[in-house]
């Protein structure tokens, strides 16, 4: 019982292949270590799965709740989209990307009510692109912390971070968006937007964004917003005949949204949004 | 004496009317801005309150709604027989009152459609109303879309978010329309809107008062007499300074529109 969480170790290479329909036939298992392979739709197990929609490399990872470390390469040309999802259990996730020249990550994250320690790590060499989405929702006495590094070592590189923190009741959530860009990593650009609404006078967000920029010709820009729910919208809801909860609810779905707006579609249904057009 | 016959006459208008106002005084954190309003409006009825800017007409609107951004010292507000002042902001909506509002707020990420959806079925419900299929709830909102020469494509996006001044007005009035209140008060539907939309508008407006005229109220709060063409009030109220300084007929909007408050 007391025993210290295990270590789960996976190095996954990732390799362009040519495109294809999606078929359960045709997924790409890159997973070494992981015997496993379920779909995305169970989210029940603490797997990860990577397969190929309509030709694009996917990795649907439902943390588990045991401490987990993960590293993956993505080789020259590989583009890889990954799911996290985490729902109300304590855990620290390490995750470690490196990107070769060409090569595209784009990592999305929904943690919700966890009392988590999520860190990620992007590192990218020359002309690679990395794109972090992050949703993250606490209530009760919930703590989430993410602190997401992304360090540009190569001429070229594009990386963005855009994270949404919500936090009710006596909840915390910390973010912590680091941005290196080393010497001679000409035209970088690397962005990082963070909002925050907090739902109750108990809750608190943090956003600490980091630039460490050791480069002159580099586009580098951050922002952060974080306030309370929009009295005037509420109101008008209200004025509507909604009740305050349900106005509250409409208002803050909308918050997610935004980074629900962000997913691609196949990685709605596994985040349990709706699929888009309405 | 003086003071007795007058709450007389008030507790007989609170009985009858659809709203009555009396001695209402209200203040923000600063200052007062309503200084003693009285105003009784009987089903059927069409007033119109003008007034020069500042004069406290949104801030009425605003109260009558339940916005709690003001603070009512003095006075009763009682709509249908009830105490409005003690209702809650949705209570309200749900009894039959409406406020189209002078500077409605975007909402973004709140699907217009799916909002006034949940708002008419939430409301009917309370009112003891069946909630409307999807496909009765649609064609509702497109017969009201053509009456007030919108295209649908403006249900499909956030709730205001972009919408021209024009736009937002309409899009009051169609919340209107669908809810199906007994008190509808417009404050400045006609800022913003041109010519051929002023008529539509107003016209929907008056649409939906005539279908149950005998229960319902309209009041309209304007700058403008043009408005006032197609909706054509019984009294004409003016309001400066906190206070209604005069009641009258449509004779008093003529007046003001020709030779201003002096
Ligand atoms: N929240 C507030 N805090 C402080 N003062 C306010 C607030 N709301 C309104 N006021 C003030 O109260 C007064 C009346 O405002 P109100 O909006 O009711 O005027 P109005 O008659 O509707 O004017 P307009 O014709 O320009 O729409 C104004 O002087 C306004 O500045
Ligand atoms: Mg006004």
């Amino acid at each position: 019982m007391a025993e210290t969480p295990a270590v789960q170790e996976a190095t996954l290479e990732l390799h362009r292949i040519p495109n294809g329909a999606m078929s359960k036939e045709s997924k790409l298992l890159v997973l070494k270590d992981n015997p496993h392979f379920v779909l995305p739709e169970s989210t029940q197990t603490t797997e990860t799965v990577a397969f190929q929609v309509s030709g694009k490399n996917c990795a649907f990872i439902v943390l588990p709740e045991t401490a987990a470390k993960q590293a993956w390469h993505l080789k020259a040309g590989c583009e890889l989209d990954c799911f996290f999802l985490a729902r109300g259990f304590t855990a620290t996730t390490e995750v470690h990307f490196t990107l070769e020249p060409q090569s595209r990550l784009r990592v999305f994250s929904l943690l919700e009510d966890c009392n988590l320690n999520w860190q990620a790590k992007a590192e990218l060499a020359g002309e690679a692109a990395a794109f972090f989405y992050g949703l993250t929702r606490t209530a009760g006495n919930a703590q989430t912390k993410i602190a997401l590094v992304v360090k540009h070592s190569g001429c070229g590189g594009t990386s963005e971070q855009r994270f949404f923190s919500c936090a009710s009741e006596n909840s915390a959530i910390e973010f912590i968006g680091r941005i290196v860009v080393e010497a001679g990593a000409t035209g970088t650009k690397a962005h990082q937007l963070h909002r925050g609404l907090l739902l109750s006078p108990g809750a608190r967000i943090a956003a600490e964004p980091i630039l460490n920029i050791f480069h002159d010709d580099v586009r580098c820009t951050h922002g952060a917003t974080i306030g309370f729910i929009d009295e005037m919208a509420l109101h008008y809801l209200m004025a509507r005949g909604i009740a305050r909860a349900k106005a509250e609810a409409m208002l803050v779905a909308a918050f997610a949204g935004q980074f629900a707006a962000l997913l691609p579609d196949e990685a709605k249904t596994f985040y349990g949004f709706e699929s888009s057009d309405h | 004496m003086v003071e007795t016959a007058s709450e007389a006459i008030a507790s007989a208008e609170q009985a009858t009317a659809l709203l009555a106002i009396h001695n209402l005084h209200v203040q923000t954190a600063e200052r007062e801005i309503l200084k003693g309003i009285h105003l009784t409006i009987r089903p059927g009825e069409i007033h119109a309150i003008m007034g020069p800017n500042g004069s406290g007409k949104s801030t009425l609107a605003h109260v009558l709604a339940g916005n709690p951004g003001f603070t009512v010292t003095v006075g009763s507000v009682f709509f249908n027989g009830n105490d409005l002042l003690a209702m809650a902001i949705e209570e309200r909506a749900r009894a039959g009152l409406f406020v189209a509002f002078q500077y409605p707020p975007e909402i973004p990420g709140v699907n217009n459609m799916q909002y006034l959806r949940t708002a008419v079925n939430t409301v009917r419900k309370s009112r003891g109303q069946s909630e409307l299929s999807a496909a009765e709830f649609l064609s509702r909102v497109r017969t009201i879309l053509k009456e007030l020469g919108m295209p649908e494509e403006m249900v499909r996006r956030s709730l205001n978010e972009g919408f021209s001044g024009g736009e937002k007005k309409k899009n009051e009035i169609l919340q209107m329309a669908m809810l199906e209140p007994r008190l509808m008060v417009l404050d400045e539907i006609d800022s913003g809107l041109d010519v051929d939309a002023l008529e539509l508008v107003a016209r929907c407006a008056l649409r939906v008062f005539e279908d149950k005229r005998s229960e319902r109220s309209l009041v309209v709060i304007t700058h403008y007499s043009r408005i006032l063409r197609y909706i054509k009030p019984q009294y004409v109220h003016v309001l400066a300074d906190g206070k209604i300084v005069e009641s009258g007929g449509i004779a008093v909007a003529e007046r003001i529109e020709e030779k201003g408050y002096g």
